[in-house]
Parts: C-alpha cells; sequence; structure tokens
C-alpha cells in the first residue's frame, strides 16, 4: 500500500503491574496495531528510550517491523525529542497511558502542542480519506462512558491517542521477534529545560487517605452522627402495596439523579 | 443525701435503626422517644465556609450533565474549598447548563457556561473560556475530575498548555502533596501539590459541612475560535446493546425472577442493560455473557438493580464497583439486602410489574420530580 500519508505510532516500555517483568505496554501495542490497519507497511514505529529496552522485543512479535530508538538526552525528555524526530508525520499514534511511571496520559497533548497541530483521545478507530481537494481527511470513533460513541472530522496533520478497548487483534509470533530489527538513531541534542516533576516513589503499602472537611462538631453532635452511622446497610422497605413500593424505588432513583425524568 | 449525682433511669433515649436504644447527652426530651433518628433529622442552612474577602483564587473546572453535577465534579468542587484557606475563594467553572446549586457544593463563585455542554465536541472553544477565567482569576490550584467525559481532555489541553508541572489520576490529596500511583498501582508517588491536578473518582469526600456564597457570575462571552475538529455527532445507542462493563445502569435477575419478559421489558423501560446470577444463567434464562460475579463479568454500574437474587459472595464480587444497589426480594434475610442501598421486599414479577407502570407514567407525562426537601 503506498499512501501520500505517513503514519508514526509511538511505544513505550511495559510493565507489568505486579512483577514488574518487562512487556509490551498494552495501550501501545493496540495503537500499533491500528497503525498498522491505516498504514499497512509504511507505519513507522518509534521509541523514546534505549534501544537496549527489553520489552522492545514483544512488540517486534506483536509486528513492530522494525523499530526506530530514539535515545534520549541527559534532560530525558521524550516530548522534544519525539517532536523534532515526528516532525513531518501526518498521524502520529500513541496509548492512552504509560505503564511504567506515572501514566499520565499527558504525552500526547504535549507532543502536539509541541508539533501545533490537533489531539484527539480516546480513539476506537480512525479512517483517512481523500477529501475533495488534494488533502487528507481523517474521521475518528471516539469513546465515551456509558456505551456511547462519537465521530469526529479532522484534517491531518494530527496527534491520535488511543484507547485501549480499539477493536484490533494482536497476535504475537515468535518468528517475527527474531526477523524484526531495532534501528538505532543518534541522540539529538534539545534545547528545552522544563522543570521535571519530582515524584518521590515508595511501595504502596497503605491506602489512600480521602480528603475530607475537618469538621468542628460538639459531642452532642457527634454522638447523634455516630448513632445514625450505626445502620449498617440501606433502607429495606417491607410496607405498603406494590404502588407504594414501586413509588420507593423510583423515589430513590430520584433523589440521587440515577434517572432523568 | 449523698452526694452521689443520680441518673434518671428514665431519662429520654433514642431507638437507633438497629433497635438499640441509644441515649445522647443533651439531647432534648422529645414527646415520642421511639421516633427514628433518621426521620427526626432536620437539615439546616449550612454555615459558610468563609467571610473574609477573596484574596486567591481556587477553581474547579468540570462538565454538567443534565443540567446536574455527578458525583465525580462535586468531588472536584470539594478540593476546590476545602483546600481553599479562609482569605482563598472558590470559583466553579461549570461547562454545560446548570439547575442546581453549586453554592451548597463549596463554590464561592460560579460560572456557567451553557454552550459547552458535554454532548458536543468542541475542545478548542472550551479551551479558549477557561483561558480567559484562568488569566481573570488566576487560581493558585485548578481542580478537575479526570473522567473520560471531557473534563479529562479538557485538562490534558490545559495542560499541555501551561507547560508546567501537573498531575493527572490523582488517588490522594491534602494542602502540600499529591500521590498517583506509579507503575500501574504496585507504588505510588509523591509529589508537592501542583498548580493543574486532575482527580480520580472517589479521592475526596463531597459532603461538606459549609457551604460557599454561590455566587453566579455572567458567562464569559465566547470567544471567536475556528475549531480544527468537526464533531461529527454522538452514534445512537441502544441500552441493550451496551456491554456490560460499560453499562452505567444495570437490571439484574436471579434466580427469584420467572419471566424474563417482564424484566426485559423492565429494562428498556428506564434504559438500562441486563444482567443475570449464575443460577439464572445455568436454567437458560440468560446467555452466559451476561452473568455477573466472580466467574462471570465485574461490573461498575451505579444503579444496579439486583431482582431476586440472593446476594452470594460470588455475586456481590461483581458488583463491588457498584454505587447504588437496589434490591427486590421476597426474603428480608437475604444477604443482598446488607449489599443494597435500598431494598423492597416483595414478589419479583408483582413489584416489576408496578414499577414499569409508574416509570411509564412517570416519563410519559413528564412529571417534575419533587424535590427532596419538599
Ligand atoms: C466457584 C463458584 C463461582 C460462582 N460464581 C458466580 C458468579 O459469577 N455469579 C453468580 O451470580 N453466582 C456465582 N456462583 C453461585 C452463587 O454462589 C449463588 O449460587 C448464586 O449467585 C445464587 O443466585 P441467585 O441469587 O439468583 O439464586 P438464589 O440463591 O436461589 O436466590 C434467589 C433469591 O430470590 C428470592 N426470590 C425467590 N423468588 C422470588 C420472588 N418470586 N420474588 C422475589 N424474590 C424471590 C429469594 O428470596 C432468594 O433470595 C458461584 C458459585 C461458585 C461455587
Amino acid at each position: 500500500m503506498s499512501n501520500a500519508f505517513t503514519v508514526a505510532a509511538l511505544i513505550s516500555a511495559g510493565r507489568h503491574p505486579v512483577s514488574g517483568a518487562p512487556r509490551a505496554c498494552r495501550g501501545d501495542a493496540v495503537a500499533m496495531a491500528l497503525g498498522r490497519r491505516m498504514a499497512g507497511d509504511g507505519l513507522r514505529v518509534v521509541h523514546a528510550g534505549a534501544a537496549e529496552e527489553p520489552s522492545l522485543q514483544d512488540y517486534l512479535a506483536l509486528g513492530a517491523g522494525t523499530i526506530e530508538a530514539l535515545p534520549l538526552d541527559s534532560s530525558g525528555d521524550a516530548v522534544a525529542t519525539l517532536a523534532a524526530h515526528l516532525k513531518n508525520v501526518d498521524i502520529i499514534l500513541t496509548g492512552s497511558n504509560a505503564e511504567s511511571g506515572a501514566g499520565s496520559g499527558l504525552l500526547p497533548y504535549a507532543l502536539a502542542r509541541a508539533l501545533a497541530r490537533p489531539v484527539a483521545g480516546n480513539v476506537l478507530d480512525a479512517r483517512v480519506q481523500k477529501t475533495a481537494g488534494e488533502g487528507w481527511d481523517v474521521e475518528i470513533r471516539q469513546f465515551l462512558p456509558k456505551g456511547q460513541r462519537r465521530r469526529i472530522g479532522c484534517a491531518l496533520p494530527l496527534v491520535i491517542a488511543v484507547h485501549p478497548r480499539a477493536p484490533v487483534q494482536l497476535k504475537y509470533a515468535y518468528a517475527r521477534r527474531l526477523s524484526g530489527r531495532i534501528e538505532r538513531f543518534p541522540e539529538t541534542p534539545t534545547d528545552t529545560c522544563v522543570a521535571q516533576p519530582v515524584w518521590t516513589v515508595e511501595t504502596a503499602s497503605r491506602r489512600p487517605i480521602r480528603l475530607k472537611a475537618r469538621e468542628t462538631k460538639s459531642g452532642h453532635a457527634r454522638m447523634q452522627a455516630a448513632v445514625v452511622a450505626e445502620a449498617k446497610g440501606g433502607i429495606v422497605a417491607f410496607e405498603g402495596s406494590t404502588v407504594d413500593k414501586a413509588q420507593v424505588m423510583l423515589n430513590y432513583l430520584r433523589e440521587h439523579r440515577l434517572v432523568d425524568f | 443525701m449523698s452526694d452521689v449525682k443520680r441518673i434518671n433511669p428514665r431519662r429520654p433515649y433514642r431507638m437507633s435503626p438497629t433497635g438499640l436504644r441509644r441515649i445522647v447527652l443533651g439531647e432534648i426530651a422529645s414527646a415520642d422517644p421511639h421516633i427514628g433518628v433518621t426521620a427526626h433529622e432536620t437539615q439546616q442552612a449550612k454555615p459558610l465556609r468563609t467571610r473574609e474577602p477573596a484574596k486567591r483564587w481556587h477553581m474547579a473546572v468540570a462538565h454538567s450533565e443534565r443540567g446536574r453535577l455527578d458525583d465525580h465534579a462535586r468531588e472536584a468542587i470539594a478540593a476546590a474549598s476545602i483546600l481553599a484557606t479562609p482569605d482563598t475563594g472558590v470559583v466553579a467553572v461549570i461547562l454545560g447548563e446548570l439547575h442546581e446549586n453549586a453554592g451548597e457544593l463549596g463554590a464561592d463563585k460560579i460560572v456557567v457556561v451553557p454552550d459547552l455542554d458535554a454532548t458536543r465536541f468542541q475542545p478548542q472553544r472550551e479551551e479558549a473560556v477557561v483561558q480567559v477565567l484562568l488569566d481573570e482569576f488566576v487560581p493558585a490550584h485548578v481542580f478537575m475530575p479526570d473522567n473520560l467525559r471531557g473534563d479529562g481532555d479538557l485538562g490534558r489541553r490545559l495542560i499541555a498548555k501551561d507547560n508546567a508541572f501537573a498531575a493527572t489520576h490523582v488517588i490522594e490529596l491534602d494542602a502540600r502533596h499529591v500521590s498517583v500511583s506509579w507503575s500501574g498501582g504496585a507504588e505510588i508517588a509523591k509529589a508537592p501539590l501542583p498548580r493543574f491536578v486532575l482527580l480520580a473518582p472517589g479521592v475526596v469526600d463531597a459532603k461538606l459541612p459549609f457551604a460557599g456564597a454561590g455566587e453566579l457570575l455572567p458567562a464569559p462571552k465566547l470567544p471567536g475560535v475556528t475549531e480544527a475538529y468537526r464533531d461529527l455527532g454522538l452514534e445512537p445507542t441502544e441500552a441493550a446493546d451496551i456491554a456490560l462493563e460499560e453499562a452505567d445502569f444495570i437490571v439484574s435477575a436471579g434466580n427469584g425472577v420467572e419471566n424474563v419478559e417482564t424484566l426485559g421489558t423492565l429494562a428498556r423501560t428506564l434504559g438500562a442493560a441486563i444482567g443475570a446470577s449464575r443460577v439464572a444463567v445455568d436454567e437458560g434464562k440468560f446467555s452466559r455473557d451476561k452473568q455477573i460475579g466472580a466467574s462471570g463479568k465485574s461490573v461498575n454500574a451505579t444503579t444496579y438493580f439486583a431482582i431476586g437474587i440472593s446476594g452470594a459472595v460470588q455475586h456481590l464480587q461483581g458488583i463491588k464497583g457498584c454505587r447504588h444497589v437496589i434490591a427486590i426480594n421476597r426474603d428480608g434475610g437475604a444477604p443482598i439486602v446488607k449489599r443494597a442501598d435500598l431494598t423492597v421486599i416483595g414478589d419479583a414479577e408483582e413489584l416489576m410489574q408496578a414499577l414499569i407502570t409508574r416509570v411509564s407514567q412517570a416519563r410519559n407525562q413528564g412529571e417534575v420530580p419533587r424535590s427532596k426537601d419538599e
């Protein structure tokens, strides 16, 4: 398939959440598979980080073909490195959240900003069509909660963050892992100096504490609250006719804004 | 007379909902000591959080849904007001219509932009409008719900523009710090409270002992932005076709449901997806993909109707993430009663029929729902 537009998928080092074993990050693998469907063999697969990263082998097995590995400079700013490398790519596909580190889901937005192009998040599917003129246009199907889906049209170039539920098939083949290649690029110095966050990481030994408003209540009020809080479980409606009970249920639904009538 | 303090053995008491006798010190004797506490409590107007003029601002930004704010959005406003010092004001920016009082949720000033509701996709306009307000108030911190309804997207756009350190998926916060889960949840990472904070759901207790001033400000003019995106609209969806894992409203049947037709009608009337317990699936009433529980699916619906389901642990495991559980059961001692927020005792078939009738009535007549304090 020869394309007049170019597509690149970004892949990150995945880690199993419990064992920490290196693996392909599922969200990125899904983005890569979607890119394969859009661009066929023309898809470029790019990793910002060390070429020695063990999880890259998994991506090769999933059909990456050739992975372009861009070493990061001392600032470790993946966005600037990627922006410089992908300036001329029309469609950049990323996963929604990385598996290692914070997984903040900010990269596609920061990258789009750096390249001054639009970005669409939670994308399930994207199809590129030729417009009436010379250009290309992409139609996106976006995931929304509660089973809703939205369609969005956008001109190229753009950045697409793929939702992990995108309907693609991932096939692992050991032969592809052996035949795939990792292409090393030289380090490109970037001139950004964004203050990197200072996260202090510790093992999660406790549950997070909920933020609560501090209350200064009298002993009396606290005792009363404790008496009320004793009621474990919810309300039980024994009495009344079935019509009354139906009304009780409807009232509950309305009171908690669970229905819109 | 000895000086031992005498206690009146018949001093006023209350019956707690579990049937225990409770003496609350300082209680003024009520005429009827048997009146339940819950029925007795009167809602008083909450005191204002602060009376000082605002020198600095906290901002909360969220989309409304059908004129109301969901729990997640309320939590963002609550976080902004809990973390505010007395000389800090709270601005709530609501995108979409709002038919409720955000002052009670803790906001001192409210900006409602009805044209930017979540059903439409216009991120660049939203970004521009919020930017106008950010420039006007220069809030020290901005709190937003990190959801897929548009707030997570808008928040990330603003963060990218701000180009400073920010935190998303925040699972814990206080006046100085935020924590996020690290590497898939095995670890937790802490950092100083940044300017933009996108909150995971359930991180803040939205119940506040105070209220905000709740002053409604005029909406800023919509800037003339040409969107790079063309919104082609929402796809029509049928509630019954929604995958159970995604459904927000589930009607679920157990062994106590004889008539599957009635259940289907109820689900359609309420606009709900259909689930089932293992017994109901084993009997062939439902297909295997409808099974909810340990050996079936785990669901995260906001509303879960358990009809004729006893509530075995294997079933309860699958509905851990459901916020409101309503049970219909013949047996007041079934384990589901402990889990359910509302249990209605009675025959499943009769109650389903009654509910179908009542809900269709309410829908067709477009009744104005009675509010709680009427
Ligand atoms: C390894 C294992 C895995 C399992 N996994 C699952 C699972 O994934 N999901 C699951 O659901 N179960 C699972 N189970 C089965 C589970 O233990 C229970 O047997 C099952 O959930 C019970 O289903 P039920 O509540 O529909 O039926 P029952 O226990 O028979 O309860 C029926 C309820 O309906 C009420 N009732 C009866 N007639 C009426 C009526 N006319 N009107 C109103 N109420 C009525 C009764 O009072 C009763 O409370 C598992 C069990 C095992 C051992």
